[in-house]
């Protein structure tokens, strides 16, 4: 993944939380493949289209995203959490074009998705190139992943 | 005077339309902290319409996102925009969406606002007065700026002339002024670029990839130099740039695959 982009995806999670929360995150050294040892039991996924299309998701376990929730609302309930997850990826895909300038190509973002529990499976169709960011805020620790097609676009099956 | 004036703002009805009910009540507990002490809330596009028809007295200020499910924001200010009662509500679009085009559009489909998620409580509460403002005063008189990279001349000049808007556009690289275009109407009338004038100054114009933009609404200009019809020159605008594009272009496939 572009450099450019990485540093922008990292800038723009920072800037969300220093804006929703009053604090940066600690960002880990961003990696292509899954984090072997990372629990995640929610994710907030968004679809992105435009000159590249591709996924922004936010990972955490369950317990990281009450915490969150926490320092938003007082009692988060189970639509709470599910907003927060969602809302986090929402932000970040729709700022991630302001970060990044000329590296990233205008993207329109879809309805954010949350996907609930720990053993699923993605599977990209397509030729892609992908970053995972980890992330630790607190007590909190949450991954960032951005999928992008190539910009050759190949397709493969 | 209209009867929205004479209402002191705090006493005016503020509708919340999100689809996130952490972000409604986050806005609930700006505005009730900002003086506002009748806020309703809409989960999307449609519930907000049946709000603004049904609410008496009627909505003085509407907060709206952008991505929602069955009507998203823009979609509903097309369906604002029709019904008498509600033609002078100001709205000011909250969105995560920042792209300049996206704001454009949002501006072009009658926001008067434009805040940007995650924001500053004061960024909103500014953006808020602003937008009460132009709705008792006068219609507002549009100011944008952006930056060339996030949205391209050709794709500026396609909203503006959606909007039918009316003004100059100026262009600067690195600082230094290099041309600006007239528009009439939504029409592109004049244009001057280092020294040329005209279609081919236009064209010279859509062809950078950098540089800021700063629109200012105001009369037409007077006299136009630009011989071609905008579409057209759209047109061959952008048949330029593909041409750009397809020469830039260099694939080469690579695979990953998720958890």
């Amino acid at each position: 993944m572009n450099e450019a982009v990485v540093r922008a995806l990292t800038s723009t999670v920072s800037g969300i939380f220093s804006r929703l929360f009053g604090e940066e995150p600690e960002a880990g050294p961003p990696t292509p493949v899954w984090l072997e040892r990372f629990r995640c039991t929610m994710a907030g996924v968004v679809g992105l289209a435009g000159a590249r299309s591709g996924l922004l998701a936010v990972h955490a376990d369950r317990e990281g995203v009450e915490s969150l929730a926490r320092r938003l609302v007082p009692s988060p309930g189970d639509a709470d959490l599910r907003d927060t997850i969602s809302e986090l990826a929402n932000m970040i895909a729709g700022n991630l074009g302001m970060h990044a300038r000329g590296a990233l190509p205008v993207l329109a973002s879809s309805l954010p998705s949350v996907i609930e529990g720990e053993n699923f499976y993605v599977r990209f169709v397509g030729a892609v190139e992908r970053v995972i960011l980890p992330f630790t805020f607190g007590d909190v620790r949450f991954v960032v992943e951005l999928v992008l097609e190539h910009p050759g676009g190949a397709r493969h099956d | 005077m209209t009867e929205g004036a004479r209402v002191p703002a705090v006493e005016k009805h503020v509708l919340i339309v999100d689809d996130s009910n952490i972000t409604r009540q986050i806005l609930c507990r700006l505005l009730r902290d900002f003086g506002f002490t009748k806020v309703l809330e809409a989960k999307d596009g449609h519930e907000a319409l049946d709000r603004v028809v049904a609410s008496s007295p009627p909505i003085g200020l509407i907060l709206l996102d952008w991505n929602m499910p069955r009507l998203s924001g823009v979609q509903f200010l097309a369906r604002l925009k029709p019904l008498k009662a509600a033609r002078r509500i100001p709205v000011i679009m909250v969105s995560a969406e920042s792209s300049t085009q996206r704001i454009m559009e949002a501006l072009a489909a009658g926001a008067k606002g434009y805040v940007i998620k995650p924001f500053h409580p004061n960024e909103l509460r500014v953006k808020i007065l602003e937008a009460l403002r132009l709705g008792d005063i006068e219609p507002p008189r549009t100011a944008l700026s952006g930056s060339l990279a996030d949205v391209g001349l050709p794709a500026l000049v396609q909203l503006m002339s959606a909007a039918a808007l009316s003004g100059m556009l100026s262009i600067a690289v690195d600082g230094a002024p290099v041309g600006e275009v007239g528009l009439a109407h939504g029409e592109v009338r004049t244009c001057r670029c280092r020294g040329a004038v005209g279609d081919e100054a236009f064209l010279d114009l859509a062809s950078l990839c950098d540089g800021r933009f700063d629109f200012v609404a105001g009369d037409p200009p007077a006299a136009g130099n630009v011989l071609g019809s905008t579409v057209a020159l759209l047109m061959e605008a952008m048949r330029r740039q593909d041409e750009r594009l397809r020469a830039e272009r260099c694939p080469g496939p690579e695979e990953a695959s998720g958890p």
